[in-house]
């Protein structure tokens, strides 16, 4: 039986689909029977979301962009 | 504003050389890929091989073929210009900006939460609010959350990129870090564990 503590060193690879059936099988068990861990599960989800989230928004400045662009095609013009 | 990461990249407008395409295509993937080239060859270098990487790219795209996604050929092609440059480099200067013990930290932090016998000694705290879009309009905890992201090690933050936030396979991952599968895991669990304890930690006291 897996303890509270193996489930929040694998939460990970349970998010990531990486447990072979028996883990996941043992896993998921454990979740149905602990609220706390359902609860840890799904806050290392919702920290992901949020990461993902505030990151999204990490593209270069266009005139950024656009210097590196020319450099490369000035390099590219270039006999 | 955010923005979807393949929103309007035409990869046929790409192959023909469309100047402007090209120049969206730096402006989304520039910061991730020097992020990557970062954990393989170090601050110092990180940001002129990606510049290189770019000719590269440039070069390669009339020839590329779709056989894999467009995101591993690019991170593929910086992997090898970062191996190139540190082959040129006699040294390697690793700048893993967060200190080690502050890992360590994490770790500690999640086995003190649990009993002897392996069972949460409490509830984990509970956050107030489980919808990432309601977090979004909380600037002070976006702030924390880049901050720690810029304090993880060089190649957790790699890892943390690939995977979540451009969600790529962990076989590719493992290819263009060249390392194994359970250093990836490992580098990926510890990166979101430290997350979330700041997360927690701003949950509990309003700040990180």
């Amino acid at each position: 039986m897996l303890r509270c503590k193996d489930i929040a060193a694998h939460a990970s690879e349970h998010i990531d689909g990486e447990l072979n059936w028996k883990q996941s099988l043992g896993y998921g068990l454990h979740l149905l029977v602990c609220g706390y861990c359902r609860r840890f599960v799904r806050q290392l989800r919702t920290t992901i979301a949020c990461a993902r989230a505030v990151a999204a928004d990490d593209a270069l400045a266009h005139d950024e962009a656009r210097r590196i662009s020319e450099r490369v095609y000035d390099h590219a013009s270039r006999p | 504003m955010l923005h979807n990461d393949q929103q309007a990249l035409d990869i046929d407008a790409l192959r023909r050389g469309d100047r402007a395409m090209f120049t969206r295509l730096v402006a989304l993937h520039h910061r991730r890929l020097v992020i990557v080239a970062r954990a393989i060859v170090g601050e110092a270098w990180a940001e002129e091989v990606v510049q290189e990487a770019w000719i590269s790219v440039h070069r390669a795209l009339p020839k590329f073929e779709g056989r894999s996604s467009l995101l591993t050929w690019l991170y593929t092609i910086v992997r090898n210009e970062a191996r190139t440059r540190l082959g040129k480099e006699a040294r390697y200067v690793s700048l893993d900006t967060f200190p080690e013990n502050s890992h360590e930290d994490t770790l500690r932090a999640l086995n003190m939460a649990f009993r002897g016998d392996g069972h949460w000694q409490g509830a984990p705290a509970d956050w107030h609010v489980d919808s990432p879009l309601a977090w979004l309009e909380n600037t002070a905890l976006q702030d924390c959350i880049n901050r720690t992201l810029e304090r993880l090690s060089a190649d957790q933050r790699a890892v943390f990129t690939l995977r979540d936030l451009q969600q790529m396979e962990l076989q590719d991952i493992c290819n263009i870090l060249e390392l194994s599968n359970s250093n990836v895991r490992v580098l990926l669990h510890r990166a979101r564990l430290t997350l979330m304890q700041v997360i927690n930690r701003y949950q509990e006291t309003g700040s990180c």
